[in-house]
């Protein structure tokens, strides 16, 4: 007896193990779901602020009652942004009458599980959040996203092309823009007043804030790898701003990461990571590297913009407790580049109800949808239409000083530019330069090999 | 007549019954282990069609260094599991079972069971954080000037999650052990007593030896948990830095779900099977010889 229950015990755990795999696909739990009723939206919400150039085509009024083509289904991974959704879908549903049923997932694995099986069915969303470049591609190629362009056509002046070609394949628009991030310094004022020093403007200001800010005891700069995916930050913003005609071939598998430039990236990390600027890399991004900011501890983090929201959690004030400024290049005579990241929204090309689908993005894509969105999210909108009054001081400076400089040249962020093969374990890599900065010859190797192989299966 | 019809009735009704287990098996059960099978003789991505790549998957796995290292670490925790919650279980066990109020108390061992992976491992995932209990504790106390990034450094981060594992699987080792205690006969025990065994003698030559039905189930279980273990080193480290906490299961869940490379964890997932069926199987053939 004894011996048939330790078969049946071994024979059950071995099956219930070779099934983990679905099992944990299965089990994509959504967070939230919400229906949005309707809700009274100001009238003048919608006509405010006429435009400093008005578009050639009036924009395209929405019907107003659709409420028959029943729910829309959208899935994205940032539930945390429940009010700005939330708000957005009142607006909508005022406009035409239908409901948004939103799935939330707060696992990127997850939902990118979902998603991806999801959509190649009438199952799946109907309008889901996405990311860019490659891993928009990837769906892109495989006819699963519907064509954007004609949405676009009575607002596509209004955004910019840089943008819409990051959520672009063969020159179709399959994206539009929910979040247009740039990366920069976010600083704590009040420990630059104390120390007595200002935004810098070129690299040897820059260490010189280091030096300053170590010298009296503050850690210079927050550095994390924590969550598997945080340490390629500062290797994009130094390969990036100091050769970003190398960061554009490295990403696209045209240049070697063994290459000079490379190198010499891993060179300035590597001495900034000796002479005691950065944090403990064990620094949790979200949980703890805001409170050892707001203390003092920390006196800059380099990040997307998004993470301000981190920032407003504990009741920072943009402008008044910290603000930004662009990361300069240590080489000399290379033009002003900031790193910036669109996520874009996609409709499903199998979406169950396209017509709905369609509006919404129409929707999205007009002045009073991202008013909405970016009066609620506080988030810079990419319509340039939308005023950014509303925005607080370090936001304001962000247009300013990336989104409207001439000079500026935006270049895609890491995790987009690159294939999606490449990324997880590029990041694995990168963990093992932060931990021992000698060991940067063997990450270039192994990055090499990575990058080598994961464009070769994909060429293939 | 009707009586044999009758009985027909009731012999098929009786088949009835276990249909619905049946059937919940074969759609639960069975068919996602002959899918995950094929699956690993695939390329799938989940994006494009399945296409038959032959052993590839295989091969690839006896080749790739990440998969080492899993494996070195699953080995790892194979070791410390038997050793620690194991050993903790018997030893707490032999102790409640020899105090009056032993039903009040053994419960509070097995709460952490009922807990989720999940959260067990948000729980010790914050005690080991840089900002965590721990660091607080030490920092405060004078023993380190600075928290340490305990989830960082290599080993710490195993041993912190195989200590999350033991506060979460001891409870079960000691409830099976006190099952196997309480079966022992008194008068075994008190004979011993009479012929004049010390308390030692009587746990390493009469107690022991008796629970060795029940050690074998242990020990099988905690095999067994320590080459699935997933979610506490999911949420506490993700197999990181740089890979260097991942196991076997980890890699597996990587690899089909961080990657979409579907046919690979299925093949580490076949991999995985086979290895616990093999214990299983070769530790059951020498329990039987011994017996």
């Amino acid at each position: 007896m004894k011996k048939v229950i330790t078969w049946l015990i071994t024979i059950t755990f071995a099956l219930s193990f070779l099934f983990i795999g679905l099992g944990c696909a299965q089990e994509a739990e959504p967070v939230q779901e919400t229906e949005v009723e309707a809700v009274e939206q100001p009238a003048e919400e919608a006509a405010e602020e006429p435009a400093e150039e008005p578009a050639t085509e009036p924009e395209e009024e929405v019907a107003e009652d659709y409420s028959d083509l029943g729910p829309l289904k959208l899935f994205t991974d940032k539930p945390g942004w429940q009010n700005g959704w939330d708000a957005v879908f009142a607006g909508f549903k005022e406009k035409t009458g239908i409901d948004v049923e939103m799935t939330g997932y707060t696992e990127i694995d997850t939902y990118t599980a979902a998603v991806k099986t999801g959509i190649s069915t009438q199952q799946g969303p109907d309008v889901f959040t996405w990311w860019s470049n490659y891993k928009l591609e990837d769906l892109a190629k495989e006819g699963l996203l519907a064509d954007m362009e004609s949405l676009y056509e009575p607002v596509r002046d209004k955004y910019n092309e840089g943008i819409l070609e990051s959520f672009s394949y063969d020159g179709t628009v399959y994206g539009a823009p929910v979040l247009v991030a740039s990366w920069i310094m976010l600083y704590n004022t009040n420990v630059f007043e104390e120390q007595g020093l200002s935004e810098p403007t070129n690299w040897d200001e820059f260490i010189d804030v280091c030096e300053t800010l170590k010298s009296n005891g503050v850690t210079p700069i927050a550095l994390t790898i924590s969550g598997g995916w945080t340490s390629f930050f500062w290797f994009q913003q130094i390969l990036a701003s100091n050769y970003p005609e190398a960061y554009k071939a490295v990403c696209a598998g045209e240049q070697s990461y063994e290459s000079e430039e490379v190198e010499q990236t891993f060179l300035i990390w590597k001495d900034m990571i000796e002479k005691g600027y950065f944090t403990d890399p064990g620094v949790d991004l979200g949980e703890e590297i805001p409170p050892m900011f707001a203390k003092g501890e920390v006196a800059m983090t380099y990040c997307g913009d998004w993470f301000t929201a981190y920032f407003d959690q504990i009741e920072l004030t943009g402008g008044e407790d910290y603000s930004m400024f662009v990361i300069p290049p240590k080489v000399e005579n290379v033009p002003k580049t900031v790193i910036f990241e669109a996520g874009p929204l996609c409709i499903s090309a199998n979406a169950s109800n396209m017509e709905a689908a369609e509006l919404f993005v129409q929707y999205w894509l007009s002045d009073e949808g991202q008013q909405i969105w970016s009066e609620t999210m506080n988030y810079i909108s990419p319509n340039a239409d939308v005023p950014a009054d509303h925005l607080d001081s370090v936001k304001t400076k962000i247009a300013d000083d990336v989104f409207a400089d001439p000079e500026a040249q935006l270049i895609v962020r890491y995790w987009e530019a690159t294939l999606e093969t490449i990324t997880l374990p590029a990041c694995a890599a990168l963990d093992k330069f932060v931990l021992n900065p000698d060991s940067y010859q063997d990450v270039m190797a192994e990055l090499e090999k990575l990058s080598s192989e994961a464009w070769e299966e994909f060429r293939s | 007549m009707n009586s044999r019809n009758s009985r027909i009735r009731s012999n098929w009704t009786n088949y009835l019954y276990p249909l619905p287990a049946l059937l919940m098996v074969l759609i639960f059960l069975i068919t996602p282990v002959v899918f995950v099978f094929y699956t690993s003789f695939t390329d799938w991505d989940l994006l494009h069609p399945m296409e038959f790549v032959g052993l590839k998957n295989y091969v690839k796995i006896f080749s790739d260094v990440n998969l080492l290292i899993s494996t070195r670490n699953t080995l790892i925790w194979v070791v410390l599991i038997l050793a620690i919650p194991m050993v903790l279980g018997l030893l707490l066990a032999v102790f409640i079972n020899n105090v009056w109020f032993s039903n009040k108390i053994k419960s509070i061992f097995y709460i952490p069971l009922a807990m989720s992976g999940a959260g067990i491992g948000i729980i010790w995932r914050w005690i080991f954080s840089r900002s965590g209990l721990l660091n607080s504790f030490l920092v405060s106390a004078g023993i380190f000037s600075e928290p340490k990034s305990w989830l960082l450094n290599v080993p710490d981060n195993t041993l912190a999650m195989v200590i999350a594992t033991t506060w979460q699987v001891t409870g079960l080792n000691m409830v099976l052990f006190l099952m196997g205690l309480q079966n022992i006969p008194g008068e075994v025990l008190e004979a011993s007593k009479i012929d004049g065994a010390s308390e030692w003698q009587t746990f390493t030559r009469i107690i022991l030896p008796l629970l060795k039905p029940i050690t074998t189930i242990v020990i099988i279980l905690n095999i067994i948990g320590s080459f699935k273990v997933f979610d506490i080193i999911w949420v506490m480290t993700a197999g990181g830095p740089a890979r260097s906490s991942e196991t076997l299961a980890v890699s597996m869940y990587k690899e089909a779900f961080g990657l979409f490379r579907m046919g690979y964890g299925s093949a580490i997932a076949v991999v995985l099977s086979l290895i616990i069926f093999a214990i299983g199987i070769g530790y059951l053939k020498i329990v039987a010889r011994e017996e």
